[in-house]
């Protein structure tokens, strides 16, 4: 059973939000939406990395579409085992949330 | 997208991003973080888009670094684990190599312990930077003289006439005192006089009392430690009375200082007040004339030497309108190492900056050989290597790497030579000093420089010996190597080494020249007709009293053993110069430095001297106290071609009272030139006067009973003379004018050998390669019917053709650096032709042995060996 972590969880699920458009740049803008983190580029990178090792993500070369007569970047895309892996983790994750009361904590 | 110079990030950051990302097209980091930066500053503006680079830059630098040194430290294992199998596989290489660069480090070790003692003489006072000694300049028309004793009246002058002097104190060691406490004396033979500014401005630690007025009271004496101890044992010596001999008056201890440490250049057992010396050398301390005393004085800090010593030259002219003198200050600090001057201290080990030129040089150029050695066998091994480094290149490595790996293994090299070299100099140290004549320790915890400065060398060495090595291995092609084309040594490696072999012959030529010239100097010297005969000569001193010369000399030459004696000054003691003279003849701008003896009846005789013309001073003239006898140097200086019934007019000091006193004499015979000084010098015009009345005498005594006749002097001595006799023999002393060129002798030859060894031991190493890298040739040969001696002649060839040229260069180089040596004497042997024919005839032994050596090994070899794998 794969299992992915709590970032990889995050940037595959920006990429699948980006649909077409998920290159590192709009990738780390789009986790800055989702979360708020300012994640650092160079992890994102290793993460994208590994994950492409592992199979779960589909490259493909493009331009990007606001930018004129730039040079070529990778997009990505989620692949079948990507997929795979995410709904995996889905499933893990509303396993362990299973019958946890709604708000565990009031307050700031 | 058109670059924007508003829209682009820092600069400073740009750079850092491009320093530790290297380019990878998909995950282009620059392009991302530029991309990124280029939203905020539209979103944010100029400074939250900035900081946001820069965070982002930081947070990544800790991981890459990280990753970096995590990955070096794996490489690192892997490196050292291949150097320490390399080292054990080839054992005898590796022992060569790591000997010959532990020989020149010790060598350089020596040298550092050396020059830094040398170098921190009298460093160790508070005042070091401020405090000069006043030299005197005389000009004649046939010198320059530079006295270190100045007037009496010069230090208080110095400080009253310019604010820049703020301290001054006169300072002499006396010999020959006898002091006394409670019935026991000791004859003190380095007792120093100051003024009491003297503890004030130099740093003499006290024990007891206070250095400020130690030496106010005008019978006080401050005592070293080890005189207190000898007197007082464990008491304190504080206030009590002990006799000086020639003082009527008891002194008291006021002070108890520290031993003078070797580093210091005045040496003193005890110090006494300057002003007791009125009462017994009659010495002035307002005269313009008397200059018995060194004078030192403190500049206020911050003051320039220079300017102060334009103030002060004339200061003697100021005051005393005959003086010809000119003052200027030398620093504290030049005195050990740069003083040539006359009328110095006797008693402390004088050292020269040419000394310290001389064995540093040598120190690095044996390291230098060292490192050629191992430089030149590395490369010739690089066959071994070869195969390593091309698979490495092929897995990946970059030239970067593989150069950090051959330097990092000349440098492991270095520091196991290191501590092979500091074994090395603690087991030389005790015989290093004696040689020296110093004190050296080798001890870490005193100096943390001297570690410091040990890993210089250290890591300074393994690069400079890896790095040729480094670039030649980390250059090799894997291809050639890998497929095996006839890849065979180096192409041009074998000219570098070539060049390398015949360097180390040369400085190995040089240098045993240069010790045979410096031995056939020094065996010159000995054999030298100095114009006298100082053999079996006792020197007595009683320099100042002696009761009853009459009766002791008649006694004394009752003994049958004692040939004659003569009062007076004897030839190898230092005479001082006076410049006012006049003679019969003399021109306006003739001026001359002269130097007067005193002498009695018996002078020529007992030193075997032969007069040239004229005759000596003899019994049978009662005048001859008005006469003068002058050397052959004086009579030609002086122009006069019939010195005989000239008259002369001097100057002279009179020795008891210090006054000077002008006389006029008449020459009545002209000695034979002989030297009063060293062969360093030339000889010094000199004037012979009568004076029967000095204490100190020389004794010509029967070459057979000596221990009987001193005995008999002894005796004879301790009856008419209160205080304790000591003697001396004249030739041993004058065998200590060339102690400074024995000891350059015997530093040389131990280089010279060190030297070979190192040479020895490279061309060792690659003749062995060599030989082994011919092995097949050999072999070969061998079978189609050479001889072993044709295969060793054949193969020696070539180092032959490296000594012949090695000989050419040297031969020159070491005339003309022998010749400056020589120069430095005025009585010099000359460069002769045995020198460079011995010193050739052994460069090529040792080539031809070494190699044949090797050679024999090598073609002792079976045949059948060498060749079955073809």
């Amino acid at each position: 059973m794969k299992s992915l972590t709590v970032f990889e969880e995050t940037v595959l699920l920006a990429i699948y939000r980006l649909k077409e458009n998920a290159y590192s740049v709009t990738i780390h803008q789009k986790i800055f939406e989702m979360t708020g983190k300012d994640v650092i580029v160079g992890t994102l990178f290793n993460t994208l990395k590994q994950m492409d090792r592992k199979g779960y993500l589909d490259k493909k070369k493009g331009k990007p579409l606001h930018e004129k007569g730039s040079k070529n970047v990778m997009f990505y895309s989620i692949s079948v085992e990507g997929f795979k892996a995410l709904e995996q983790t889905r499933k893990m994750n509303e396993k362990i949330w299973e019958e946890i009361p709604k708000v565990l904590y009031t307050g700031r | 997208m058109k670059k924007n110079n508003k829209n682009n990030p820092p600069v400073l950051a740009g750079r850092l991003v491009k320093l530790f990302s290297q380019y990878d097209e998909e995950f282009d980091l620059q392009k991302t973080l530029h991309e990124l930066y280029f939203y905020k500053y539209k979103t944010d503006g100029k400074m939250r888009a900035s900081l946001w680079y820069w965070r982002q830059i930081l947070y990544s630098l800790p991981k890459y670094y990280y990753s970096k040194f995590f990955w070096s430290f794996i490489m690192f294992k892997n490196y050292l684990k291949i150097t320490l199998r390399n080292i054990i596989k080839h054992k005898g290489y590796s022992f060569i190599n790591i000997s010959g660069l532990a020989v020149g480090l010790a060598c350089c070790i020596l040298m550092l312990l050396w020059i830094h003692n040398e170098l921190s003489f009298d460093r160790f006072h508070k005042n070091t930077d401020e405090l000069y000694r006043v030299i005197s300049k005389v000009q004649t028309s046939n010198e320059v003289t530079h006295t270190v004793r100045s007037a009496n009246a010069s230090g208080p002058a110095l400080v009253s006439q310019y604010p820049e002097v703020i301290n001054f104190t006169r300072y002499q060691c006396f010999m020959g005192q006898s002091i006394e406490y409670e019935g026991e004396s000791y004859l003190c033979n380095n007792f120093g006089i100051a003024d009491p500014s003297f503890f004030r401005m130099f740093s003499f630690p006290f024990i007891k009392g206070d250095p400020n007025n130690a030496l106010s009271e005008k019978f006080s004496i401050v005592l070293t430690e080890s005189m207190a101890k000898k007197f007082f044992g464990d008491e304190d010596p504080m206030g009590k009375t002990m006799f000086i001999q020639i003082s009527r008056n008891p002194f008291t201890v006021t002070g108890v200082i520290k031993d003078v440490p070797e580093t210091s250049h005045m040496y003193f057992e005890c110090v006494m007040p300057f002003i007791v010396c009125k009462d017994w050398f009659h010495a002035d301390p307002e005269s313009w004339k008397l200059t018995m005393y060194y004078t030192y004085i403190q500049l206020r800090k911050g003051s320039r030497p220079e300017e102060v010593n334009s103030k002060i030259s004339g200061i003697i002219k100021e005051h005393d309108e005959t003086a010809t003198a000119e003052i200027y200050l030398q620093s504290i600090k030049d005195v050990h190492l740069r003083s040539n001057f006359t009328g110095d201290l006797r008693n402390y080990k004088k050292g020269d900056i040419k000394y310290i030129y001389i064995y540093s040089i040598t120190a690095l150029s044996i390291l230098l050989i060292a490192c050629i050695n191992f430089m030149n066998l590395s490369t010739a091994r690089s066959t071994r290597r070869a195969k390593e480094v091309g698979l490495r290149k092929v897995i990946g490595a970059y030239k970067k790497n593989l150069l950090t790996q051959f330097l990092g293994e000349s440098i492991l090299q270095s520091v196991f030579a290191l501590f092979l070299a500091v074994f090395l100099v603690i087991i030389i140290l005790p015989t290093f000093n004696n040689l020296t004549n110093k004190d050296l320790v080798f001890n870490f915890s005193i100096d943390p420089l001297l570690i410091a400065g040990c890993f210089a060398i250290t890591i300074f060495t393994g690069i400079i010996s890896g790095i040729y090595p480094a670039f030649f291995l980390s250059g090799l092609k894997p291809v050639n190597i890998l497929r095996n084309f006839g890849f065979k040594g180096s192409r041009g490696g074998v000219f570098f080494r070539k060049l390398i072999v015949v360097f180390q012959f040369v400085l190995s030529v040089i240098l045993i020249s240069g010790t045979l010239i410096v031995f056939e100097q020094l065996d010159y010297i000995k054999n030298r007709s100095l114009g006298y005969d100082s053999s079996n000569i006792v020197n007595v001193s009683g320099y100042l009293f002696w009761r009853s010369p009459e009766v002791v000399t008649n006694e004394l030459l009752s003994n049958p053993n004692i040939i004659s004696i003569s009062h007076g000054i004897a030839p190898g003691y230092p005479l001082r110069g006076y410049s006012s003279i006049e003679w019969e003849g003399k021109s306006l701008d003739q001026d001359i430095t002269y130097y007067p003896a005193y002498v009695d009846y018996s002078y020529l005789e007992t030193f075997d001297m032969r007069m040239s013309m004229g005759r000596f001073f003899s019994r049978e003239f009662a005048a001859d106290e008005n006469n003068l006898v002058i050397n052959e140097t004086a009579a030609r200086v002086m122009g006069l071609e019939n010195p005989i019934g000239t008259k002369i007019k001097y100057e002279i000091q009179d020795m008891g009272t210090g006054r000077f006193d002008e006389t006029e004499k008449i020459v009545i015979g002209v000695i034979k030139d002989f030297h009063q000084s060293s062969l360093h010098n030339s000889i010094e015009p000199m004037i012979f006067v009568l004076n029967t009345q000095l204490p100190f005498v020389s004794i010509k005594i029967r070459p057979d009973n000596t221990s009987e006749t001193l005995a008999f002097l002894e005796d004879t001595w301790n009856k008419y003379v209160d205080y304790p006799y000591t003697y001396s023999f004249l030739d041993e002393k004058i065998e200590k004018f060339y102690t400074n060129d024995q000891k350059t002798g015997s530093v040389f030859s131990y280089f010279s050998i060190l030297t070979i060894f190192i040479s020895c031991l490279g061309l060792f190493g690659l003749a062995s390669y060599t030989a082994e890298q011919r092995k097949k040739e050999i072999g070969i040969r061998k079978v189609l019917g050479s001889s072993i001696t044709g295969i060793t002649l054949m193969l020696s060839k070539e180092s032959v053709k490296s000594v012949t040229l090695s000989l050419i260069i040297a031969y020159p180089v070491t005339w003309f650096i022998m010749s400056k040596w020589l120069n430095g004497f005025a009585y010099r042997t000359n460069i002769g032709i045995m020198v460079f024919l011995i010193s050739g005839f052994l460069a090529f032994a040792i080539a031809l042995l070494a190699v044949s050596f090797q050679v024999i090994k090598a073609a002792s070899v079976n045949p059948v060996e060498t060749i079955k794998n073809e």
